[in-house]
């Protein structure tokens, strides 16, 4: 640390210019995004944003300026707490297996995996769930074995006519199984880490003191590596609420018949908000994008997220600080 | 290990064969039998419930393996009770539990439909569900009776619970890539690799482009993938250009004087452009390239066509658009690569330039820099990953015909991610064409980022012995 010495030298003013061009960046970016969306909020306010139903450029019917957020967010919702809920176990498992229970040998390897897992970009994540697609959401979810006419027929079956909009290729399921393959290789090395951080005078205490492995692990190790299960849950949150392309390959562009029937219907194409986003701005099947309400709009379903992300990052850093000073009295 | 638990589960064993001599044949066979049953019956219910996870055709085995659980984890209870003599009432919560999901799933029909929901759901998830709710307990308890309910049994009855999760979701991305890579070698042409997309069709002639003859098409029309290839190297090479000296410098800054509020403000807010949502990024691409219209800039931000036919003029963005963009997403990883590996240094070292007399800067660029090289250069290969395999910020730039440009800072930007998307969601005679050649583009985009990434953890260890000596 140089700091202690308070003389301004050329190095250290050059290094500051060059630190500067990062936060600059944000501002601009963030900026952006707000100047954008200004046009939005004036044209439509927020109680239409809340309420009107999307209508896209690729919805059959096209009326320009109705563009309701209130199913996206929904959407961001289901498909950002589906992919918490498939990747915690495993990313909890994973570090456990890596680094408690006596198994020296699978650390190692399995902390390669895991960082050579989180270099697969998203868009191969989104080429490869069309194999899920054929091998799992199909046979399991569609009735693939029965004809439309056989499906219209089934009793209880409410609406014979949505027959041919089963989720053949694209559902919040199938968004929030690939979101959750992408997000376990940065959540499980978070809880790793912290598991290896927790001291080992007290796993030695509680072994000492006759407890099993499996009662230090629950009882000990677990409630000591809390901080590192909330550094996990906010990146992971972060990351599959942010990630565009799985979400507009798994899920599709843009809810535009209102909110899902049952509020949790994992089965729809309940599109978040970034890809409703993507969708608005245009530029898919060989057109242009558009700079015009579209965009706007898509600047303020970004706005959102990123009022979103802040706010997890807040309640994180808020719990962490709570965690810290229950963890040290 | 092995020994001692052989040792921990005979040891009660042999003392309960001596002591109750009163015992009846059947109650030995019971005893010894129980917990071998129960282990045997729930492995299979875990083995078929993990095979039904893609076929439809096992429904015959399900109720079965349920009854067979229940009726065993009661014969468990009541041998538990004899050995240890106490009443471990969980096994029977179990056996009810999974007499329940018999009776249920022998009520199902094949499928389900009902609340509205958007879907037909066959029995089978139904019956993967039960018979892991039932069989993950089930085995837990009778590798516990079975090594002898000891403390030591304890912990290693717990072992499925935390290994059959972990090796579950490793093999599923080893079987997607598996997948992939089979896929991709089927319909791998390295000619398409030396061969630009090219097309002299206009707009009109796209129309009648399905009556023509194959040889027709071929004249007008080359298909290929090389200026994705060649663009996805651009793209990594101008992004770690604009990315790596602001990331070190920027490094540098937070670990040498960045300890006041003003460093953790930056810290935060470097820290904060990896949170932010991708699409965040893809809008600025998009203002950033509509940023300099109808100026005399808007040639170096738009980006121009090369096609010397100018058959189409669709609005895109250059390749410098879209890496400044990029850089944002690089640029956190360095800054956190580079303050690490300055915060690594020995105090020792820096004390002794600069009691030597070395002037800061010096001991910056002697000392400091070269300890850090080598996460740099790890940081460096990992943004380089990060820019070939992005694709949200090329969403709103690349054209709609992005294979027709050439490759170069101020043309229209394209990659191997891009092609991939477009493959799927592109113009429809593109995607015709191209159709066949996109597991071939993602086989090649993972290897890349593959190579990257396996790179930059090998080049870690070589250097930092290179340049820290041992």
């Amino acid at each position: 640390m140089l700091n202690s010495t308070k003389n301004w030298t050329a190095v250290r003013a050059g290094l500051l210019i060059v630190a500067l061009i990062p936060v600059t960046m944000f501002l601009l970016v963030v900026g952006n995004v707000i100047w954008n969306s200004r046009m939005a909020i004036a044209t439509y306010g927020l109680g239409n944003f809340f309420s009107a139903k999307i209508s896209g450029p690729f919805s059959a019917v096209y009326t320009p300026g109705q563009y309701g957020l209130y199913p996206a967010m929904l959407g961001t919702l289901l498909v950002v707490l589906l992919a918490l809920v498939i990747a915690f176990p495993f990313s909890l498992t994973l570090a456990v297996a890596a680094t408690e229970f006596s198994m020296g040998w699978l650390g190692r390897p399995i902390e390669l995996l895991l960082s050579i897992f989180s270099g697969i970009p998203d868009i191969i994540y989104a080429l490869l769930s069309v194999f899920v697609v054929t091998s799992f959401i199909r046979p399991k979810f569609a009735g693939i074995q029965l004809a439309d006419s056989l499906i219209a027929t089934l009793p209880g079956f409410p609406k014979p006519m949505n027959a041919g909009t089963l989720p053949l290729n694209q559902s919040t399921l199938l968004g929030g199984i690939f979101l959750a393959l992408l997000i376990i290789p940065f959540m499980a090395p978070l809880i790793l880490d912290a598991i290896r951080n927790v001291p080992q005078q007290l796993k030695e205490a509680s072994l000492a003191l006759g407890a099993t492995r499996w009662f230090t692990l629950r009882r000990v190790i677990l409630p000591g590596a809390l901080n590192g299960v909330v550094a996990a849950v906010t990146i992971g949150l972060l990351k599959a609420s942010g990630d565009v392309v799985i979400s507009s390959w798994t899920i599709g562009f843009i809810k535009d018949n209102g909110l899902p029937n049952p509020l949790w219907d994992i089965f729809e194409r309940n599109a978040p908000l970034t890809s409703t986003g993507a969708g608005l701005v245009g530029g898919l099947y060989g057109a242009s994008p558009s700079m015009g309400p579209g965009f706007s709009a898509a600047s303020f379903s970004a706005l959102l997220l990123l009022v979103f992300a802040f706010a997890i990052i807040g309640l994180a850093n808020l719990t962490r600080r709570w965690l810290s000073r229950r963890y040290q009295s | 290990m092995k020994k001692g638990v052989l040792e921990i589960s005979l040891r009660p064993a042999a003392g309960q064969i001596k002591t109750q001599d009163t015992e009846t044949a059947l109650q030995r066979l019971l005893s010894a039998l129980a917990p071998l049953l129960s282990l045997a019956i729930s492995v299979s219910a875990i083995l078929v419930a993990l095979v039904e996870i893609t076929r439809n055709d096992l429904e015959a085995y399900p109720v079965p393996l349920l009854a067979g659980l229940c009726v065993v984890l009661e014969l468990l209870f009541i041998d538990v009770y004899r050995q240890h003599s106490r009443w471990d009432f969980q096994l029977l919560i179990v056996s009810a539990l999974s007499l329940v999901f018999l009776l249920v799933l022998h009520a199902l029909p094949e499928y389900v439909t009902g609340l509205q929901l958007n879907a037909v759901i066959h029995r089978s998830i139904f019956s993967i569900i039960f018979l892991l709710a039932a069989a993950l307990p089930a085995l837990v308890a009778s590798i516990y009776y079975l090594l002898g309910a000891t403390p030591r049994a304890e912990d290693l009855s717990r072992y499925p619970l935390l290994l059959i999760p972990p090796a579950l979701i490793i093999s599923l991305y080893f079987i997607l890539i598996w997948q992939l890579v089979l896929h991709g070698y089927k319909t791998f042409d390295w000619s398409i690799l030396l061969r630009p997309y090219f097309h002299t069709f206009t707009p009109e002639k796209y129309y009648i482009l399905g009556d023509w003859p194959a040889w027709r098409v071929a004249e007008h029309l080359s298909v290929g993938i090389q200026n994705q290839v060649l663009g996805t190297g651009l793209l990594i090479l101008l992004t770690s250009a604009i990315s790596v000296p602001i990331g070190v410098g920027t490094g540098l800054y937070l670990s040498e004087y960045g300890s006041g509020w003003f460093g953790s403000f930056i810290r935060f807010i470097t820290g904060s452009l990896r949170a932010i949502s991708l699409l965040v990024l893809a809008l600025a691409a998009l203002t950033l390239a509509n940023l300099f219209d109808n100026t005399p800039l808007e040639g170096l931000f738009r980006g121009t066509f090369n096609n010397g036919l100018n058959t189409l003029s669709s609005p895109g963005g250059s390749y410098l658009t879209a890496s400044i963009i990029l850089s944002i997403l690089v640029i956190p990883v360095i800054v956190q690569v580079t303050e690490q590996g300055c915060r690594s240094l020995p105090p020792d070292l820096r004390e002794g330039s600069l009691a030597l007399g070395v002037s800061e800067e010096t001991t910056l660029r002697r000392i400091v820099f070269p300890w850090a090289l080598p996460n740099i250069i790890t940081g460096w290969l990992l943004g380089c990953a990060e820019a070939a395999g992005c694709m949200t910020v090329l969403l709103f730039l690349a054209p709609p015909w992005h294979g027709d440009n050439g490759v170069g800072i101020f043309k229209q930007v394209t990659s191997l991610a891009y092609l991939v998307w477009d493959i799927y969601y592109g113009e429809p005679i593109f995607k015709s064409y191209m159709q066949t050649y996109q597991f071939e583009a993602g086989l090649l985009l993972l290897l890349i980022t593959l190579v990257l990434g396996i790179l930059s953890m090998l080049t870690k260890d070589l250097l930092a012995k290179k340049f820290r000596g041992g």
